[in-house]
């Protein structure tokens, strides 16, 4: 059979592109459902990946991690056409101080800690991470999937969204973040745990529990 | 590092990322630090939850309709390059060949087709083929452009090769130049040429589905009787069908992918004045044209012609395999 691909024809380099890059489409499929959460647009823009990518295979090293390049090719795509169509959602934002939205989700970080066992936490995260995931800003969901789904280095998820490592970081920490603020909002409404306010031994509000959570709050910030 | 670093660098801990002298600053004040131990010991079962979740809950589509398309679409990106290279390799120039095109016959242009050659600067009947099997054209400024065009190289049935032309249909033979007279050029015929440019620069399926499917539309659509030629298996997968005209005859375009490659199978009813005497059927031959290789297989009511960048003896050592008789 090896005859089969001996052959030097116009084609050979879809051919060994095709040999590289097809393996990875069930993985760019579930990747493009996940960021684009529609099933149509997810086969556009695998497609759109794939003849991007191919276009652009004598830039891509040999041997090297192809799987991660494509992503990179799929993401780039993805983020660009939110941008040309002026469609993201106002981000959480980078654009604006991330103190107070920070404070707020290290809050519910605190409460989650706070409130929530380890099994219940399980039980949680599972039944919303969805809706939650959605929730996201696009830039948030990427790095999110890209770091805890396909397990990528800040390295490489720096080079698949094409910013600095330090702006991995910070996405990365806010979209978790933000996760646990809407799983925590999800938990309370559906009952699962109750929110509980720290009181001193009078029996009022904790200031001290106050601080404490601006403090979370303040230091998240300075990891921006 | 105090208790704000802690929370600062709780998910570069927990990812891995921290530096090592950090890693022992981080975990030296964890040491310590029952609240921060709390706090990271939360972040860690949260972030384990996540991952869980996030793979528990990861899309599991079913991509064997996507990968078809994406094939396909990547067939016509191919074609797209080789095009923008026009006249930069041997091997694209067989656009310039410049016969009636199944594109122009599917968009109705088969009328116009003189003002569609006049731009592509040749037409049909300039192609001429040599004796020893190279080919020029009439037009001398396109002659650099006219790829090769090599004899058959194997032909089961050597009555294939007799003239045919008598019978006032378009045989195989036509395009085969074993069929040449001894001496003379023989024009390479529409069809060939047809045939290679419905591989090469193929138009898009109108009609993708399952096998089943697929000879579902043909049975209802195609203007005589016509079937997905190629045996399925799990390295041959039918992509989608093209119902289309190559050299003024209706024909239906099947693509196939046969170990990743594309492989184009035209099939197009036998005319009435073919209905000369053969001992057996099916009838197999083969040849190439502009670095493409064509098998051809007559099979009584149709024949089929499979064009793909599979070199000769794979082709043939396949097709006997795949062939659906």
């Amino acid at each position: 059979m090896l005859r089969l691909f001996r052959s030097k024809t116009p084609n050979e380099p879809r051919s060994r592109f095709e040999a590289e890059a097809l393996p990875h489409l069930d993985a760019l499929h579930a990747y493009a459902l996940r960021l684009t959460r529609d099933d149509a647009t997810a086969a556009d823009l695998v497609q759109d990946t794939f003849v991007k990518a191919l276009r652009f295979y004598d830039k891509y090293e040999e041997g090297t991690n192809c799987k991660a390049w494509l992503f990179r090719v799929m993401t780039n795509l993805f983020l660009n056409s939110l941008r040309n169509r002026a469609r993201i959602a106002v981000l959480e934002d980078e654009s604006t101080p991330g103190v107070d939205l920070e404070a707020s989700e290290a809050v519910a970080g605190q409460g989650f800690y706070r409130d929530t066992d380890a099994q219940a936490l399980d039980r949680i995260v599972s039944k919303n991470v969805e809706e939650a995931l959605g929730s996201l800003s696009p830039e948030f969901r990427t790095v999110l999937l890209l770091a805890d789904l396909h397990d990528m280095t800040y390295e490489e998820i720096a080079e698949i969204v094409e910013c600095p490592v330090g702006t991995v970081m910070s996405r990365l920490y806010r979209a978790r973040k933000a996760m646990q603020s809407r799983l925590y909002d999800h938990a309370l409404k559906e009952g699962i745990i109750r929110k509980q306010v720290e009181t001193t031994s009078e029996g009022v509000p904790s200031l001290d529990a106050f601080r404490r959570r601006r403090k979370v709050g303040t230091g998240s910030a300075e990891a921006e | 590092m105090n208790c704000v670093d802690v929370r600062k660098f709780v998910y570069l801990y927990l990812d891995g990322e921290l530096a090592a002298h950090d890693r022992g600053e981080f975990e030296g004040h964890l040491a310590g630090c029952l609240e921060c131990r709390e706090t990271v010991g939360f972040e860690a079962r949260f972030r384990g939850s996540l991952r869980q979740a996030l793979r528990a809950t990861d899309p599991k589509p079913d991509s064997a309709a996507l990968r078809a398309r994406v094939e396909a679409a990547l067939v016509r990106e191919t074609v797209g390059s080789i095009h923008a290279d026009r006249g930069a390799s041997s091997v694209s120039s067989w656009r310039w060949v410049g016969l009636p095109l199944a594109a122009a016959a599917s968009l109705g242009l088969v009328v116009a087709s003189g003002a569609y050659l006049t731009s592509r600067g040749s037409s049909p009947a300039d192609i001429e083929i040599g004796p020893s099997g190279s080919a020029r054209a009439a037009n001398p400024t396109r002659s650099e452009a006219i790829p090769p065009v090599a004899t058959a190289s194997r032909q089961v049935e050597p009555a294939f090769a007799a003239p045919v032309a008598a019978s006032g249909g378009v045989s195989p033979a036509a395009f085969t130049a074993g069929g040449a007279p001894a001496g003379g050029p023989v024009r390479a015929s529409e069809l060939a040429v047809g045939l290679v440019r419905a591989h090469a620069d193929p138009l898009p399926a109108e009609f993708v589905g399952t096998r089943e499917e697929i000879a579902r539309y043909v049975r209802a659509k195609a203007p005589f009787r016509s079937a997905p030629p190629l045996r399925e298996s799990s390295t041959i997968r039918l992509l989608g069908v093209r119902l289309d005209h190559c050299a003024d005859e209706p024909v239906v375009v099947y693509y196939y992918s046969v170990f990743g490659k594309p492989v184009t199978a035209i099939q197009r009813p036998n005319g009435e004045g073919q209905e000369y005497a053969r001992a057996s059927r099916p009838i197999t031959s083969s040849s190439t044209l502009g670095g493409y290789h064509l098998v051809h297989i007559d099979s009584g009511d149709v024949t089929t012609h499979l064009v793909s960048d599979l070199d000769q003896p794979a082709v043939d050592g396949l097709m006997p395999v795949a062939y659906v008789q």
